[in-house]
């Protein structure tokens, strides 16, 4: 009876879908839950497709490597041994070959792919997928510090390399406000830079004169700089003052400066 | 399917109206009837084994006919002799067949007989035919051969060596009934009890067929595996057993697997079947080492050990 090959083709297939639907569960959430620690320490979300197709691919594989026909002889025990050896006489004739053709033909009739699932587990599973997918959208919308883990992190390993190398530990108070926390720096600066230095200035005030004479107004007389620059002031680089602005960020700051001259 | 197994019901309840309480061995010597096979019977005297046989033969429509092995008994009275014949004045010689010429054969206590004689049986059972002089005779199908041994008179006797054991499908081991089974013989057999006329339920030309459809019972892959692992295992079982089981063992299990699938009207062969036919077609095939033997097993032990093992 050719057609039984039709018949176990047809169990084969059905069954490769029904255990293929756990795997698939599962990859979604193994997904889910990658992509959420990601997002959370701001790492590539590549991890977590990676993974969870890599896991996909095995699973699968070792799915579809399961011996289908004795999976339903476990499910349904009266078709034991029957089953696989109809399989194993799928294309051959003979008076009891057909009989029992026939005989697990009429049997699988009510075979049902609902007996090869846990829905109760599945169930859970698809439930949990709802909740983590919830809950990523939830934690999206409050925008929250996607760095606040990997920060301390690296604040600890900063501290701890500037007490390695001896210098001040002094710190400026952190600022929670995105606005001031651009490439990790406060924007004005750090605070010794305020500091002028121990040396005392001495400084005289000379009244500039106010009398003018009327005939001598005449038009700047154009003339260059470099003659008329005083040789006794000189400038020098403040060593102890680097401003750490992010390149991409340089910009906004020059903006702000500019801003707060203007206005 | 079922059609078989109603004729084969029907076989046992018929020959339960004559035989009781020996279905086990009944339905084992069915098996190798199906088989095409001979069966060795061991069993104490008085437990119904010519009975049982010619009951058989009865309700198969087929002859039978009995030899009665002892040390004199010599090969020309199994096969037949020419005898001379006087024919309107004139003689010849005409082959007179022996008791072997019949379709059911019980070779009661095998043992007695000499080797010789032994031989001549088991090279008919072989080929069914019979070479006596320089003619062949072929044997009348299908030829079973029920022979028997006396487990508890071994003087003056000579045991089938392993090799000639090896040639019989099954042995059918025959114990003492039950009491309530004997309590019926005793009913039965004491009384005026008169066995009843049986009716044929199986011809020879059904019984052929049979025997070629037992051929033809499905058995899975898996299973085929399992008996070649299990015959095997006899071989490799170097703590128990000293000599296993030959290719014919592995066929012979097959073959009697089938042959019960059928007679219970299944069309596939299950792993309960193998199980069970295990210990008649290995019992006879196996030899146990001194350690074994020491320690009291018997071969139903060892086949036992080797089965539990591959569960």
């Amino acid at each position: 009876m050719r057609k039984f090959k039709s018949v176990i083709n047809e169990i084969v297939y059905t069954i490769d879908g029904v255990l293929i639907l756990p795997v698939l569960i599962n990859a979604t959430i193994i997904f889910l839950v990658l992509f959420l620690i990601t997002s959370l320490l701001n790492i590539n979300a590549l991890i977590a497709y990676v993974s969870s197709l890599l896991y996909l691919i095995v699973a699968a594989r070792a799915k579809m490597k399961v011996d289908k026909i004795k999976l339903v002889e476990l499910v349904y025990p009266d078709l034991n041994e029957k089953l696989r050896t109809a399989r194993d006489y799928a294309e051959q004739d003979g008076e009891l070959i057909d009989e029992l053709h026939k005989e697990v033909a009429s049997d699988i009739r009510y075979v049902e792919s609902s007996a090869f699932l846990d829905t109760r587990r599945l169930t859970g599973k698809i439930g949990l997928c709802v909740l983590l997918c919830f809950l990523i959208i939830f934690l999206s919308s409050l925008n929250l510090d996607p760095n606040p883990f990997k920060d301390r992190v690296k604040d600890k390993i900063n501290d701890a390399q500037q007490f390695l190398s001896g210098e001040a530990l002094d710190k400026p108070a952190k600022s929670s406000s995105i606005t001031t926390n651009v490439g990790g720096a406060d924007i004005y600066g750090e605070m010794s830079v305020a500091k002028l230095g121990d040396k005392e200035l001495d400084v005289k005030i000379a009244p500039a004169p106010y009398e003018f004479n009327i005939r001598n107004v005449r038009d700047a007389e154009k003339q260059d700089f470099g003659q008329v620059f005083p040789e006794d002031i000189t400038l020098e680089q403040a060593g102890s003052y680097g401003e750490n602005i992010p390149k991409d960020q340089q910009e906004l700051v020059k903006n702000y400066f500019r801003k707060l001259t203007e206005g | 399917m079922k059609t078989y197994e109603k004729i084969f019901q029907t076989l046992f309840n018929e020959m339960n109206k004559v035989v009781v309480g020996q279905d086990d061995v009944i339905q084992q010597v069915l098996i190798a009837i199906l088989c095409d096979g001979n069966a060795l019977l061991e069993g104490n005297p008085g437990l119904g084994k010519t009975l049982t046989i010619k009951t058989l033969s009865e309700l198969m429509e087929l002859s039978f006919s009995r030899i009665q092995s002892t040390p004199d008994l010599m090969p020309s009275d199994i096969t037949g002799t020419y005898i001379i014949e006087e024919v309107s004045g004139k003689r010849h010689f005409k082959f007179q067949q022996g008791p072997i010429f019949a379709n059911l054969v019980l070779a009661d206590e095998i043992n007695r007989a000499t080797p010789k004689t032994q031989s001549a049986l088991l090279e008919a059972m072989q080929e069914k035919q019979v070479t006596v002089g320089n003619q062949t005779f072929q044997l009348d199908r299908p030829f079973f051969v029920l022979a028997t041994q006396n487990p508890i008179e071994q003087e003056g006797t000579y045991p089938l060596p392993e090799a000639q054991a090896d040639r019989f499908l099954l042995k059918i081991k025959l114990d003492y009934p039950s009491k309530e089974d004997e309590e019926k013989i005793l009913d039965m057999y004491t009384s005026d009890y008169r066995p009843p006329k049986l009716p044929v339920v199986l011809n020879k030309k059904s019984l052929l067929g049979l025997q070629d459809l037992t051929r033809k019972v499905p058995i899975a892959n898996d299973l085929k595996k399992a008996v070649l692992h299990l015959v095997q295992q006899t071989r490799k079982s170097e703590g128990l057993i000293e000599y296993g089981g030959s290719p014919r063992a592995t066929l012979a299990l097959v073959l009697s697997s089938k042959a019960k699938a059928l007679m219970e009207g299944r069309s596939y062969v299950s792993a309960k079947d193998i199980e069970e036919m295990a210990y008649p077609v290995l019992r006879h095939r196996i030899l146990l080492n001194f350690e074994a033997e020491r320690k009291g097993m018997k071969a139903d032990d060892a086949i036992k050990q080797i089965v539990d093992k591959m569960k």
